[in-house]
C-alpha cells in the first residue's frame, strides 16, 4: 500500500501541473457507485434464483457412462 | 491366474487408439511389474475382496523421443538431455476390458496439438532415473470402483495436487470416503454420481465449487469460456436421452474472431459520451474445447454443440453439455457472470476512451501473482501503469477484463484492461485498477485517482493456458 501511495504521489507531482492528474472525491464517486449498485442488486437477485435452478437440476442426472 | 487372460491381443486392442494419436517416431520403455498407487488402492479396497484372483501389479509404458539410448539413463552428462526427451506414460491395469490406468501424455507427443490447455508437472521415476513430465492426468474408468464421475474428480485432484500446495491428489477410496457422508447405499460397485455429488466432493477437497446447469445454452457456453480462459479445468455433465456422462474440459483451440455464431449480435451499450459501443465477448467465439473423456484417449477436441462427436454411434454422439461445475479457489466470491455485469456497468458509467466502436472483451480469473509477474516483464506496457499495477494491493485472485479491437485481437494484442477484486462483487470495493487509452484510474479509499497516460497497446496475457508458446511446460 505504501509503495502504491508513493508511486501515485510521484505521478501526481509530475502530472498535476499540466492538468493531467485529478481526483474524483467520494462525494462525486458514490452517486455513480449507487447507480451501479442498484443494477447489481437486481442482477444478483436473478442470479440467486438461477443458482437454485442449477442445484435442483444437478441432482437429477446420474453421470456414469 | 487372473479371471481374464491379459493376452497381447487384449492389451493391443486397448492401446490401439492411445498409440494412434502419438507421433510415429517414439520410443517405448516397458516396465513390469509396476506398482501403481491408484490401481493398488482399488485393488486392496475392492478387487482383492473378490472370489476370483486379480493381479495386483500393473505394467507401465513410458514414451521418449526415439533417439534415447541406454546411455541416457546411466551417463551423468546425458541426464539433462534425457529430461527433455520424456513424452509421457500409460499404466496398464489388469482390469479387462478397461486396461488404461493412470496416464500423463505430453501434448508434445501428439500428432495434433493445435490447442492451449491447463498443464501440470509431475515427477516420474523411470529405469532408476527421476524425471519431470508436463501434461494433464488421464485414466479410463474401471467400471467398478471408478465410473466417469469418480475418474473426473481423480483427474482434477491429480492436476491441482501436483500444481498447487493448497491441494493434494486423492485416491479412489478417499473419494468414496468423502461421499459416504451423503450416500444412503453402498458406493462400490460404482453406479456413478450426480453433478451435485461431484461438487460436494470437490467442496470437501477445499474448493469453493460453483455449479451452472439448466441455463440457456448460449449463457452456459459463455460461462464455460470464461473459466477455460482462466486456466481452470471444468467438470461437465453430458446428456443424451436418459444417459449421463462426466468429462473434464481442460482447454481450447486457438480462437478466430471471424468465427462467431451466424446470428450473433454484439452487446450494444450507451457510453457516457452518448456514443454506442458494440462489445463482442470472446467467450462467444466458436472454437473447439479440449476434453478428457475416460472412454477415449486424452485431449479429444470438440465443439460445445457436439461434445460427443468422437463417439461413433448414438446416443453418445448426440451428447449435449447440460451443466458444469467449477473448482474455484475457496476465497473467490465473485463469479464470472458477476464480474462481467460489473464490467458492463463500469463501461457505461465511467468516461473511458475506445479506439473503435466495436471492441472484443476477454474475461478471465488470474492469480494476482501471475498477473503482476506477467505485467512486470512486459516491455510494451506503459511504465507508470506497470508500476501502479504491480504495487496495487490485490487479493490472491483477480478478474481481468482485457479489451481489443478486432485487428488487435487477431494479433493477440489489447488496448486496455480492468482489474477487479474477486472477493467482493460490490462496486464500492471491486475496482483495483482500470487502464485505458489516455486514462488510468486507481481506486483508493473510496476516491478515484485519475491521470492521463500515453496510450500503449500491449500483448494479451496468456499465461493461464499453456501451449506450443510455452514449449508445453507448466
Amino acid at each position: 500500500m505504501a509503495e502504491l501511495k508513493s508511486k501515485l504521489d510521484e505521478i501526481r507531482e509530475r502530472k498535476e501541473k499540466t492538468g493531467q492528474f485529478r481526483i474524483i472525491e467520494r462525494s462525486d464517486v458514490y452517486p455513480i457507485y449507487h447507480e451501479i449498485d442498484e443494477e447489481m442488486k437486481k442482477f444478483n437477485e436473478n442470479q440467486r434464483s438461477q443458482e437454485k435452478k442449477s442445484i435442483e437440476y444437478a441432482s437429477k442426472v446420474i453421470l456414469k457412462h | 491366474m487372473t479371471p481374464y487372460h491379459l493376452t497381447l491381443q487384449v492389451v493391443g486392442k486397448a492401446l490401439k487408439d492411445h498409440l494412434a494419436m502419438l507421433k510415429d517416431d517414439i520410443l517405448v520403455f516397458i516396465e513390469y511389474p509396476y506398482v501403481d498407487k491408484v490401481y493398488r488402492d482399488s485393488y486392496y479396497k475392492y478387487f482383492s475382496t473378490k472370489h476370483h484372483q486379480y493381479e495386483r501389479d500393473c505394467a507401465r509404458l513410458t514414451f521418449f523421443e526415439n533417439d534415447v539410448t541406454d546411455n541416457h539413463f546411466r551417463q551423468h552428462n546425458l541426464r539433462d538431455e534425457l529430461k527433455n526427451k520424456i513424452l509421457g506414460f500409460i499404466v496398464i491395469r489388469p482390469t479387462i476390458p478397461q486396461l488404461i490406468g493412470r496416464s500423463i501424455i505430453s501434448p508434445k507427443a501428439l500428432k495434433r496439438n493445435n490447442f492451449e490447455i491447463c498443464l501440470c508437472e509431475v515427477n516420474v521415476s523411470v529405469n532408476g532415473v527421476k524425471l519431470k513430465l508436463n501434461g494433464f492426468p488421464h485414466s479410463s474408468q474401471d467400471n467398478e470402483t471408478m465410473s466417469c464421475a469418480e475418474t473426473s474428480i481423480w483427474e482434477l485432484m491429480e492436476y491441482f495436487g501436483n500444481k498447487y500446495p493448497e491441494y493434494k491428489p486423492v485416491l479412489p477410496s478417499k473419494i468414496h470416503q468423502i461421499l459416504s457422508n451423503i450416500s444412503y447405499e453402498r458406493q462400490i460397485p460404482s453406479h456413478g454420481l450426480t453433478l451435485n455429488q461431484i461438487s460436494f466432493a470437490l467442496k470437501k477437497l477445499d474448493f469453493g465449487t460453483k455449479i451452472y446447469a439448466n441455463i440457456p445454452k448460449v449463457e452456459l457456453q459463455r460461462i464455460l469460456g470464461y473459466y477455460i480462459e482462466s486456466g481452470i479445468p471444468v467438470i461437465a455433465s453430458l446428456e443424451s436421452g436418459s444417459i449421463g456422462h462426466a468429462v473434464l474440459i481442460i482447454g481450447r483451440e486457438k480462437k478466430d474472431v471471424n468465427y462467431l455464431p451466424s446470428n450473433y449480435k454484439p452487446v450494444k451499450i450507451l457510453l457516457k459520451n452518448e456514443k454506442t459501443l458494440n462489445i463482442i465477448d470472446s467467450a462467444d467465439i466458436i472454437k473447439k474445447y479440449v476434453i478428457m473423456d475416460d472412454n477415449f484417449p486424452p485431449y479429444q477436441t470438440v465443439l460445445f454443440d457436439k461434445p460427443g462427436e468422437y463417439y461413433s454411434l448414438p446416443p453418445q454422439n448426440e451428447y449435449k453439455i447440460t451443466g458444469i461445475t467449477i473448482p474455484l479457489y475457496s476465497k473467490v466470491y465473485t463469479d464470472a457472470t458477476e464480474a462481467k455485469k460489473l464490467t458492463i456497468e463500469i463501461l457505461k458509467k465511467f468516461e473511458l476512451k475506445f479506439p473503435s466502436d466495436v471492441v472484443i472483451l476477454r474475461l478471465y480469473l488470474i492469480s494476482s501473482r501471475s498477473l503482476k509477474n506477467e505485467i512486470a516483464l512486459k516491455d510494451d506496457f506503459n511504465s507508470d501503469n506497470k508500476e501502479l499495477l504491480v504495487h496495487n494491493p490485490m487479493p490472491k485472485f483477480v478478474w481481468v477484463i482485457e479489451f481489443s479491437t478486432k485487428e488487435q485481437f487477431i494479433k493477440d494484442e489489447s488496448f486496455g484492461l480492468i482489474v477487479l477484486n474477486s472477493t467482493d462483487n460490490s462496486i464500492f470495493t471491486a475496482i483495483n485498477i482500470i487502464i485505458f487509452p489516455e486514462t488510468t484510474i486507481v481506486a483508493q479509499n473510496g476516491e478515484l485517482l485519475i491521470y492521463n497516460n500515453n496510450p500503449t497497446n500491449f500483448k494479451s496475457l496468456k499465461n493461464n493456458l499453456k501451449g506450443e508458446w510455452s514449449s508445453w511446460q507448466n
